[in-house]
């Protein structure tokens, strides 16, 4: 790689303080997608921010809601019992990302920051309702993930911000959720699509939220708004579950790229989302 | 510019001064002369560069050396030194480790390449699950590109060695 | 076959010690003194004139010690256009993206990378030969008037056609005329890449005498030696070529073709030059398998008896000819089965890609997923088991090849009877649908090769502390050390301990074919257990004459040479040693034995493939739930070295299966020049892959040792296409099988099924 500064901060106080200071400054997390981009060219670095260090990014706390700093890897969220359990999509997801090598790297404000249509964290934390702390020197201010992405590779952070830290709320009792992608490979490989969902089910197993999400098809991260109101009120059925997936396979926004044709995509979004509602519905009832 | 690196590699204290653009996979290989690391794809997608830090595998490609600063790093060079740890009463500390006599006994090794990186892997997954199920290897060796193996007698030297550090 | 002793014992390798300590030196580990980083510019563009190169920058960098483009080529040799490695630095044109335009020598990496960056290179791009069946176009741009294609234009033929060939046998509208049942398809199999771990390495160290030293990781050292006279014009005797240990190689690093650019930096930096290829410099620009578009049409009659084909394979050379690839892909389909007439056409054609080397029975695959994918949908429609109708037309002893030869007895019976009879096979198919909600199927698939008959030497010498050192300039691309020793021991009466295996360079071994084509043990095997013939029958000689007795009342074992009627009479290895190398108690010269062999002997192979897979009935995905490969390897020397070749070889045929493919843009750019989207199979991937080695006479190889290294690959794309086909009930005939092909193929068969 060619040669940049390195700015080591010891404290997010430190961490922001440097960033205000030198605004080209990258924050350097995991580096799985920032280290591929510099050596591939396809981003100039002039200085690093290591955020190593910084404690407060290293977080983790699970007491019902669950708040983690944005440098905490993705093997550490995927192998939490709490998180496997009440936050299942978001296990799955953490858990689909590269190999173990990968995952003890990579960061979920990595995921999240480096803003790939594809992230695996992304879709499992819009079902999830999180919210995302973001923090410079002028303060912090909390912000839903649904505003977090604008385009591919490009978040709401202005130069000077780093993100801090993820909050997810604690789910409602009788709630399930679930994350399913998509690879030609049996396990590896960047999702072609990906749908998460979260359901929560009253007495009756007739759904009372429904939040279906989306990934790799479309520019961003998106929520499948259409798609989950046909679920409010239902019980889940065969016939629901088809007039889901092709909602949500309507609301995808897919491009044709190396790795697959738009119209290939739009389809796995209907299988996906219908899987994905399974999934959550069975985590749900406590049978998945 | 260049940074004060205090880190532990194979369980010998280093000190050195680097510059930040390096990657712990350069400053193993080309400053510290440990060659056993290799470079098969520079991206994190192939794992011949694993290393464990702290006990867990990495890609040192993608790891800053700075990064480093305070870690524990085991190369394949170490694991002699951490069979000896395993079972203080035994060897000389240059001893193979059961997974690198697994590797030999079984045909695990082909050209030798991706080796390193999959011993590496495969004694982490054994320090933590000692009765791996044949997926549970795959899982853990997916990251560790094989050309030549087709994977099976690497399959099997991992289930070997887990039997006989089960066992032994 | 005859009993022996170390020879068929699944010895471990005899380096696998060193590899698992990481101790082994591979090409990019070697570290020399004052050694400078060395990398080249590629090509940006699949087709360009080069107008002006300006490296003023580059060379003003501190830290930059030399920088090379065409004009610092010596003028010593002709420059030939039509070979790709005379162009390690483009000339005038630069005819794939990819190809070296310029290269520096730096202090370090990021030197290196930032003195590239401000090389300043003017182009005229020119239109971009893209596919083939565009290149064959009369109208068509040429590839680049440099490469001299041979395109004859009194028939308004493109100037990219490189190669053209008609194999013509019998009456071929007759035998159509006659079939019961005939198929034609199209088949078309991407450029895939060899998918070494290890990149091409090469270090060069051009000393004072005008010498340069080169360590590279080759499959042939002479070969090696060979191309760098060859395109610098300097004499081989001023040429080192020492072979590291090889991280894989699968053909293409048979000869080193970035080695000129090593040589030419270190020349002129007069320091070593370590030059070490990026990934994406390997998918964009090294030398890949090749695309090829196959139209075969067979027929048959209804009892399954094999009577025409009628085939044209159009292969994309990329820019470069090459060696007659193209007519061996063509020959290859007929020369498994009888027919009783034929006509297969081949045509080569130059496109703007990096050119293509050899990859593991190169054209093989391309040629097995269009013949053997065929003769799947005959025995469909004729209602014969897929194994059952190969076995009824192949090739027996006598029948005719594609070369109007006769076939050479081969185990091909053995090999498809070996597989029926397995399990594999031989246990009921899965059920179409299965418990699991996904769609199985089984399928199976022949593959041939041959065994390589190369010129090969071998040094045997005695050595102190009773060894016996085997002295090779053999690369050791596959364990084959560990076999060769094997045959040594063997051949002397000795046990392996005594074998010491010495890897020697250029200058220090006697000759050594390229590590390919499946030879090394075939031919090389004959050599080493010649020269240890060679070296015992010395070794009786010079004892006779210590223990006074005639040699016939002699015999060598492992504790050395005794008297027979008196065993307590012995001449230890140690004692034979001293006697030929003491300076006051020689009484003959030091031991040494020599074998120099060729063999002549075909001996063709054959692999059985077959795979099972589950479908998933929604998504397409395709996962391989079983894998069985079948080979006549002659006689296994190393059955555990022997068995990893199958499998390995069956796990890259699994990846051109489903998932490898290179692919390029319009603008000859490659797409997905790195491992995240070029898809090679991991470990969750494949299962265990079982192996039956069949034993089969014929050949003359060392113990009746086949070549074993290719053949494994060449079944096992067409079992998994088969296996897919017999899954989703409809089939696909481009490669890889891809999730989005079999949605694409079962929504097809659906609407046709309405």
């Amino acid at each position: 790689m060619k040669r940049f500064d390195y700015l080591a901060p010891q404290s997010l106080g430190e961490a922001l303080e440097m960033l205000s200071n030198h605004p080209e400054a990258i924050p350097l997390a995991g580096g799985t997608d920032l280290l591929v981009q510099m050596k591939e060219g396809r981003r100039s670095v002039e200085a690093l921010l290591g955020l190593k260090r910084v404690a407060e990014l290293h977080q983790f706390a699970c007491n019902g809601t669950l708040a983690f700093g944005s440098a905490v890897t993705v093997a550490q969220i995927a192998a939490s019992p709490y998180i496997q359990r009440d936050f299942t999509a978001l296990a799955i997801g953490a858990g689909s990302i590269g190999s173990v090598q990968i995952r003890n790297m990579a960061t979920v404000g990595g995921n999240l920051c480096n803003a790939a249509p594809s992230a695996d964290t992304a879709p499992p934390l819009l079902v999830l309702g999180a919210r995302v702390i973001i923090a410079s020197t002028r303060g912090e201010r909390a912000v839903h993930l649904e505003q977090f992405f604008l385009e591919p590779g490009r978040t709401i952070l202005q130069p000077g911000e780093l993100l801090k830290e993820i909050i997810v709320p604690k789910p409602r009792a009788a709630s399930g959720s679930f994350y399913i992608y998509h690879t030609p490979r049996t396990r590896i490989g960047i999702a072609v699509a990906s749908v998460a969902a979260s359901v929560t089910l009253d007495a009756a197993d007739a759904i009372t939220d429904a939040r279906v999400a989306l990934g790799a098809v479309a520019p961003v991260p998106l929520r499948a708004t259409q798609a989950e109101s046909l679920l409010l009120g239902r019980t889940l059925t065969d016939a629901l579950l088809r007039d889901v997936g092709a909602t949500a396979a309507r609301e995808s926004q897919p491009i044709d790229d190396v790795r697959a044709s738009a119209e290939y995509r739009r389809y796995l979004v209907n299988v996906l989302t219908q899987r994905a509602l399974r999934g959550a519905c069975a985590r749900a009832k406590g049978v998945g | 510019m260049t940074y004060q690196l205090n880190f532990s590699v194979n369980q010998h204290p280093i000190k050195i001064a680097v510059e930040p653009h390096l990657t712990l996979l350069e400053v193993l290989r080309d400053i510290l002369g440990l060659i056993g690391t290799k470079e098969g794809c520079g991206t994190g997608s192939c794992g011949a560069c694993t290393v464990l830090v702290n006990g867990a595998p990495v890609n040192s490609c993608l790891m800053l050396a700075v990064e480093a600063d305070g870690q524990a790093i085991t190369t394949v060079e170490g694991l002699p030194t951490l069979a000896k740890v395993l079972k203080p009463s035994q060897g000389s500390g240059n001893e193979l480790h059961p997974i690198q006599k697994a590797f030999v006994a079984h045909g695990g090794v082909q050209c030798g390449f991706c080796t390193p990186g999959i011993l590496l892997s495969s004694a982490a997954l054994l320090a933590h699950n000692p009765h791996p199920t044949e997926n549970e290897i795959r899982d853990a060796l997916a990251g560790n590109l094989c050309r030549c193996t087709g994977y099976d007698k690497i399959v099997r030297a991992v289930q070997a060695a887990a039997e006989e550090m089960h066992n032994g | 076959m005859a009993e022996t002793r170390v020879v068929g014992q699944p010895l471990p390798r005899i380096d696998a010690e060193e590899k698992v300590r990481g101790e082994a030196v591979f090409a990019p580990d070697v570290q020399l003194p004052r050694m400078l980083v060395g990398k080249f510019l590629p090509s940006p563009h699949a087709h360009a004139e080069i107008l002006t190169i300006d490296a003023s920058r580059a060379q003003a960098l501190p830290g930059v010690r030399a920088v090379i483009t065409a004009a610092d080529i010596p003028l010593a040799k002709p420059y030939d256009p039509n070979r790709r490695a005379h162009a390690f630095l483009a000339r005038r044109f630069a005819v794939f993206a990819g190809q070296p335009i310029a290269a520096v020598a730096a202090d370090d990496l990021a030197t290196a990378e930032a003195a590239l960056e401000s090389i300043q290179v003017e182009y005229r791009i020119l239109p971009v030969v893209n596919t083939p069946q565009q290149a064959i176009l009369p109208d068509s741009p040429i590839v680049s008037r440099e490469t001299g294609a041979s395109g004859d234009t009194t028939k308004n033929e493109s100037l990219n056609v490189a190669d053209r060939n008609v194999f013509e046998y019998g009456d071929l509208a007759a035998a159509f005329a006659e079939s019961d049942v005939i198929v034609e398809r199209t088949y078309t199999v991407p450029v895939v890449h060899q998918g070494y771990i290890e990149p091409h390495a090469v270090t060069a160290y051009w000393d004072q005498t005008d010498h340069v030293t080169v360590w590279e990781c080759v499959q042939g050292a002479f070969d090696a030696r060979d191309l760098i006279a060859n395109t610098l014009g300097i004499p081989r005797a001023n040429i080192t070529v020492n072979w590291t240990e090889i991280g894989g190689g699968f053909g293409g690093k048979a000869e080193g073709i970035f080695a000129p650019l090593a040589v030419l930096l270190a020349k002129k930096a007069r320091q070593p030059v370590k030059l070490v290829l990026t990934r994406r410099d390997e998918l964009t620009g090294a030398n890949p398998a090749p695309h090829s578009i196959i139209r075969l049409k067979t027929g048959a009659k209804k009892d399954g008896a094999l009577t025409a084909m009628d085939a044209t394979v159009l292969m994309d050379a990329g820019a470069f000819p090459t060696d007659g690839l193209s007519i061996s892909i063509a020959g290859m389909m007929r020369n498994k089965y009888k027919f009783q007439a034929w006509r297969l056409e081949s045509i080569e054609a130059l496109t703007n890609k990096a050119s293509v080397g050899s990859y593991r029975a190169p054209g093989a695959v391309n040629s097995a997923f269009a013949i053997e994918s065929q003769l799947d949908e005959i025995a469909e429609q004729v209602g014969l088991d897929p194994i059952a109708l190969r076995l009824k037309n192949v090739l027996m002893e006598g029948d005719l090849t594609v070369n109007l030869q006769p076939q050479v007895r081969t185990g091909v019976k053995e090999v498809l009877t070996a597989l029926a009879e397995h399990p594999a096979w031989s246990d009921l198919p899965p059920a179409r649908v299965g418990a699991d909600g996904l769609l199985h199927g089984r399928g199976v698939a022949l593959g041939h090769w041959g065994s390589g008959t190369w010129p090969s030497a071998a040094i045997a010498k005695l050595e102190a502390e009773g060894k016996i050192a085997i002295v090779l300039g053999q690369v050791d691309l596959t364990g084959s050390f560990t076999s060769l020793a094997q045959i040594a021991a063997e051949a002397l009466g000795v046990s392996m301990q005594r074998i010491v295996m010495t890897k020697a360079g250029t200058d220090a071994a006697v000759h050594a074919s390229v590590s390919g084509g499946s030879g090394t043990i075939y031919s090389m095997g004959s050599a080493v257990k010649a020269a240890a013939l060679d070296l015992r029958a010395k070794m009786l000689t010079g004892a006779a004459q210590v223990l006074e007795v005639a040699e016939t009342e002699l015999e060598l074992n492992d504790e050395g040479v005794r008297v027979i009627a008196k065993p307590e009479q012995v001449c230890s290895f140690e004692r034979l040693y001293e006697l030929g190398t003491s300076l006051f108690l020689a009484k003959y010269g030091p031991l040494i034995g020599h074998g120099s062999v060729r063999p002549k002997q075909r001996a063709p192979t054959f692999a059985a493939t077959a795979a099972e897979v589950a479908v998933d009935p929604e998504t397409g995905k395709v996962i391989v739930t079983r894998l069985t490969t079948a080979q006549d390897v002659g006689k296994p020397i190393n059955p555990l070295s022997v068995e990893g070749q199958l499998q390995g070889g069956s796990t890259q045929a699994v990846g051109m299966g489903l998932w490898e493919q290179v692919m390029y843009d319009e603008q000859g750019q490659v797409r997905n020049p790195s491992w995240l989207d070029y898809q090679m199979p991991t470990a969750v991937d494949v299962p265990m892959i079982e192996t039956i080695l069949v034993e089969a006479p014929g050949g003359d190889g060392p113990y009746g040792a086949k070549g074993v290294g290719e053949p494994p690959i060449v079944p096992g794309a067409a079992a998994v296409a088969n296996a897919a086909a017999a899954a989703i009930g409809a089939r696909i005939y481009e490669l890889p099988i891809t999730p989005e092909k079999v949605w694409r193929a079962m929504k097809e068969r659906q609407k046709e099924e309405r």
